[in-house]
């Protein structure tokens, strides 16, 4: 990449520290003072400047940023980045083809939702159709009606079963007679004690012990 | 992409563009551009042990050179700056970020230090017066014992010399 440049600026020989200066020279010396104040400033550079004055400030500026870490601001960074973003999705946006990878997905998928909206409907109307014919007769009845029924239809169990479990000397107490429970101890006590006295009375009890077991 | 934007933005900007082309507001377009072009080539990115920074960082070197070939910078420093400013990725490539621009800003800061050790003390001293320390021009001149227009003076010619001796190798 090495060009030459025979009338290059660059190439004159630069006048020692203490040469005596020319007009010419004080008048670039001045302008290009300028410049590096506004660089040391912050401002940016002139838009109309000669090429050795251009070449020369960004040399300063290259020295500069270099040495001195020149920060960038977090209002600045972000105004940079939604630029690069505003950029990138606006150049999208004005017919530049997506790529094909991207441009088939969003197709396809687009494809899909398009029949979303009816697929639904359909299943919903189907699912309504399916509950109309699975459903059970209905009965209207009123609550207690309903109830009853429910209990005479249940199936019946055995008095033993029931809450209040009857013995079979006793029978099924009605509700009636609840609060007789003594007379009904009393029977059952006498039960046993007959059974006892009569089996001792008849010399069974003996031969329980002996023979396992006796049927009444 | 944006986290990644928000994290590396500022190194990219201080220690790779704005190194190379010295202007902000340039400075700040090859940024913006270094983005867009990420975004839009993010599909072309390959994970090969490198962090994704040395990839950005690709992008904005070849940007920031793109500027100075389409503004018609002369050649010679374009060519300096490929130089000393090489483009290559640096040598620990595995490495975070930070410490990639950390390396690339302390490489920076060789470079131009090389270079000012080859130009006359007194050139040395008036960049370094009015660049580096951003010291007021009467300050600086008050400093080398001169007037005000004998400073600019030095300055100027501190600088031409600076840049015909930047990219040189011994």
């Amino acid at each position: 990449m090495t060009t030459d440049a025979p009338t290059d600026e660059r190439d004159d020989a630069i006048p020692a520290h203490d040469a005596p200066e020319t007009e010419s020279e004080r008048h670039q010396a001045r302008a290009f003072a300028k410049l590096v104040d506004g660089l040391v400033a912050g401002d940016g550079t002139p838009p109309a400047l000669d090429a050795d004055q251009r070449e020369l400030i960004d040399v300063a500026s290259t020295v500069r940023a270099s040495i001195t870490e020149v920060a960038l601001e977090r209002g600045r960074r972000d105004a940079i980045i939604d630029a690069a973003y505003a950029r990138v999705l606006g150049a999208r946006s004005s017919a530049q083809p997506l790529p094909a990878e991207v441009s088939s997905l969003q197709a396809a998928r687009r494809s899909r939702l398009r029949y979303l909206p009816w697929a639904t409907t359909v299943v919903a109307a189907a699912a309504a159709v399916a509950l109309l014919v699975t459903r059970p007769t209905p009965a209207p009845a009123p609550v207690a009606q309903a109830h009853t029924q429910a209990h005479i239809d249940a199936p019946r169990l055995s008095d033993q079963h029931l809450s209040r479990p009857a013995d079979l000397l006793i029978g099924k107490i009605p509700r009636a007679a609840a609060g007789q429970a003594s007379a009904r101890i009393d029977l059952i006590v006498a039960d046993r004690m007959a059974g006892y006295r009569d089996l001792h009375l008849r010399g069974l009890a003996a031969k329980v012990g002996k023979e396992g077991g006796v049927s009444r | 992409m944006k986290p990644i934007f928000e994290r590396y933005a500022s190194p990219l900007y201080s220690t790779v563009i704005l190194p190379r082309l010295g202007n902000r507001a340039a400075a700040e377009d090859v940024l913006r551009d270094t983005m867009a072009a990420a975004m839009e080539k993010i599909d072309q990115f390959r994970w090969q042990g490198r962090s994704i920074y040395s990839w950005l960082r690709m992008i904005a070197v070849n940007k920031a050179y793109d500027v100075h070939r389409r503004t018609k910078r002369g050649q010679k420093l374009v060519d300096a700056m490929a130089v000393e400013l090489p483009s290559e990725t640096l040598p620990d490539e595995r490495a975070d970020a930070k410490l990639i621009a950390d390396q690339e800003r302390a490489l920076n800061r060789e470079r131009i230090s090389a270079t000012l050790d080859k130009i006359t003390p007194r050139y040395r001293e008036a960049i370094q017066l009015r660049l580096v320390e951003e010291l007021p021009r009467s300050e600086c001149a008050t400093r080398l014992e001169v007037t005000v227009g004998t400073f600019d003076v030095l300055l100027f010619r501190a600088v031409r010399s600076f840049r015909k001796h930047f990219g040189e190798r011994d």
